[in-house]
């Protein structure tokens, strides 16, 4: 995922934005490992292999 | 378009397989479609559904050819196919895309090598801004929906105003399509209804939209295209 798309992730929940990012493992393009925070939420959405999971937690 | 499978570490497979193992949809029908999915992906464009969405995203694309946009969220973006080819013709358009089946995004991310903002999550809860995107696309994903009014609430919340929403689905003529619809529940792959031109107009008109045009695709799909109105 590439950091610059920050600017239009909304929550999936609440649709708060902006969401947090921590990256843990990153390339000159793009996130590779890390989290999405919601801080209303606080909800943390992973991003593994690049590709952010965005699936609520199950209720 | 050729799938690129290479540079996939067993690391990631492992991770990918974790993942999808894990139930967090809130329907039966999204979990259907959630666990088919994941298990078609590698093979998905040589198989009949994957054939059948082809078709779909041929005709959406000669409809797209027709519009001028900046931005494009695909709902139900499955292997990538759309983005794909658009970022063929156009590398400026923003390009996004959902599905809520992890090995699908994980085929398309391999396919268009970072030309796509893609994520795994739910029609029905999109993770992006209000107003985001010109145009949304849904192809051969719209009648897996368990809450279709939720989730045209959903693509009206991220569309421009006067954004463009094409969906692009299967279809028969009456009692054909009566028929598959009562054999749905039996097939479990996560199907909820085949709907007609009629209710699809309706459902539309009541979720805001407007302009809506309709046309038959072949023997066995239908386009729509609407517009947001504010």
């Amino acid at each position: 995922m590439k950091k610059k798309l920050m600017d239009i992730l909304a929550c999936p929940v609440c649709k708060h934005h902006p969401l947090e990012l921590t990256v843990k493992k990153e390339d000159e393009r793009e996130v590779l490992e890390g989290t999405i925070r919601c801080p209303k939420c606080s909800v943390d959405y992973p991003i593994e292999d690049g590709i952010p999971d965005m699936l609520p937690p199950e209720k | 378009m050729q799938v690129r499978t290479a540079n996939r570490s067993a690391a990631s497979e492992g991770r990918e397989a974790a993942r999808s193992a894990v139930p967090r949809s809130d329907d039966p029908h999204k979990e259907r479609s959630k666990s088919y999915f994941d298990k078609l992906a590698e093979r998905y464009d040589l198989s009949y559904a994957g054939r059948h969405s082809a078709h779909l995203v041929e005709v959406v694309l000669t409809w797209l050819s027709q519009e001028s946009f900046d931005s494009l969220l695909d709902v139900g973006c499955g292997t990538g196919n759309l983005l794909a080819a658009i970022s063929e013709t156009d590398e400026t358009v923003r390009l996004s895309g959902i599905d809520i089946s992890l090995g699908m995004v994980s085929t398309a991310k391999r396919r268009l090598d970072g030309m796509a903002d893609l994520r795994v999550g739910d029609s029905e809860k999109l993770p992006w801004a209000e107003g985001a995107f010109d145009v949304v696309v849904t192809t051969d994903s719209f009648h897996h929906y368990p809450r279709p009014a939720r989730v045209l609430s959903e693509i009206k919340r991220v569309l421009k105003s006067k954004g463009l929403l094409i969906i692009a689905d299967p279809w028969w003529p009456t009692p054909i399509r009566q028929l598959v619809n009562l054999s749905l529940p039996f097939v479990r792959r996560g199907d909820v209804r085949v709907y007609s031109e009629k209710a699809i107009q309706k459902m539309l008109a009541q979720s805001g939209f407007s302009v809506i045009r309709w046309e038959r695709v072949g023997y066995s799909g239908y386009i729509v295209t609407a517009s947001a109105t504010q």
